[in-house]
């Protein structure tokens, strides 16, 4: 985040700084869990948008090489010319 | 758009401890941001080193869960290259005209400092607890603190205004320097309300300047300027 500046402060109003959230890994019943939804919001002319989250992964001993976990953040918007 | 596993720093599959995690996502193509929305997500395709698949249940009892997210930060900003030298700006998100009927009136301001140091940019938040330049300040327990002044001014058109730093028709806001965000009543009595914000600084020359003398012990006085 050093070559961003952050010019609305934390969107979520800090809400989650002791919330935590939690998969099971390899679970097929639970792929997702909601994190938050901002809601209709009109934000204008951001060229960047920055993300931080503390994460954890407790495979114990065992040793895991690959697989995808994160947050994945859907951002809906207009451009000038509509679309 | 995804803060994904492949994005982390360190060995995403054994963070023992939360371990923090960030990521800047390009949205300059968007003239207006409508909605955004979060979620915690896994591909459930994790696989051992020997390339067998990691079990999530031994038999018909489910294992604990074993991934986690936490302290979620979202925020919308710029890229700190379209900056080229010390740049203050003063901002707020909300419509800035009032409705007297809705309440409360009071609006939220964002101070953001970009400063530059030795030709390098860097933001200045209240997260910076030392001094920005070399020149380190102590105070009177010896404690590193900040070598500068962040100073908020509301307008004040009444006579004999005055302030040394913003000058006529200025008056700082009460309450002590250095801060960053600042909630703000608006003044009913005025059509238009108006603030800034002035931060003062020592001049390195002088501050050396000012080290040399004290190491003579002939000179006492603090410099700054604005």
């Amino acid at each position: 985040m050093n070559s961003f500046v952050d010019l609305t402060g934390d969107l979520t109003n800090d809400k989650f700084r002791d919330k935590r959230f939690s998969l099971l890994a390899n679970n097929p019943a639970e792929l997702t869990t909601f994190v938050w939804d901002s809601g209709v919001v009109s934000y204008r002319n951001y060229t960047c948008l920055g993300v931080q989250a503390d994460f954890m992964s407790l495979f114990n001993s065992a040793d895991v090489s690959s697989g995808n976990y994160g947050l994945a953040i859907t951002v809906k918007g207009k451009t000038e010319n509509g679309a | 758009m995804y803060l994904d596993s492949s994005d982390m720093y360190g060995d995403p599959f054994h963070f023992t401890v939360d371990y923090l995690q960030e990521k800047l996502f390009d949205v300059a193509d968007l003239d207006e941001i409508t909605n955004i929305n979060v979620n915690f997500y896994q591909n459930a395709n994790f696989k051992l080193t020997d390339g067998t698949e990691v079990a999530y249940k031994d038999g018909d009892i489910k294992f604990d869960n074993n991934l986690f997210v936490s302290n979620f930060h979202i925020k919308l900003g710029e890229l700190l290259t379209v900056y080229d030298n010390d740049t203050v700006r003063l901002i707020c998100n909300e419509d800035l005209k009032y409705r007297l009927d809705k309440k409360p009136l009071k609006r939220t301001m964002y101070l953001r400092w970009v400063h530059k140091i030795d030709d390098t940019l860097r933001v200045i938040d209240e997260d910076t607890d030392i001094s920005v330049d070399e020149s380190l300040s102590y105070d009177s327990d010896g404690i590193i603190k900040p070598n500068f002044k962040v100073h908020w001014y509301q307008r004040n058109l009444a006579n004999g205004v005055h302030d040394e730093l913003a000058g006529n028709f200025w008056e700082e806001l009460p309450d002590n320097f250095n801060i960053y965000n600042r909630t703000i009543i608006p003044n009913n009595h005025v059509q238009v309300d108006k603030y800034k914000v002035i931060i003062e600084y020592p001049i390195r020359a002088l501050k050396i300047d000012d080290m040399l003398h004290n190491r003579n012990e002939a000179y006492t006085n603090a410099y700054t300027a604005v």
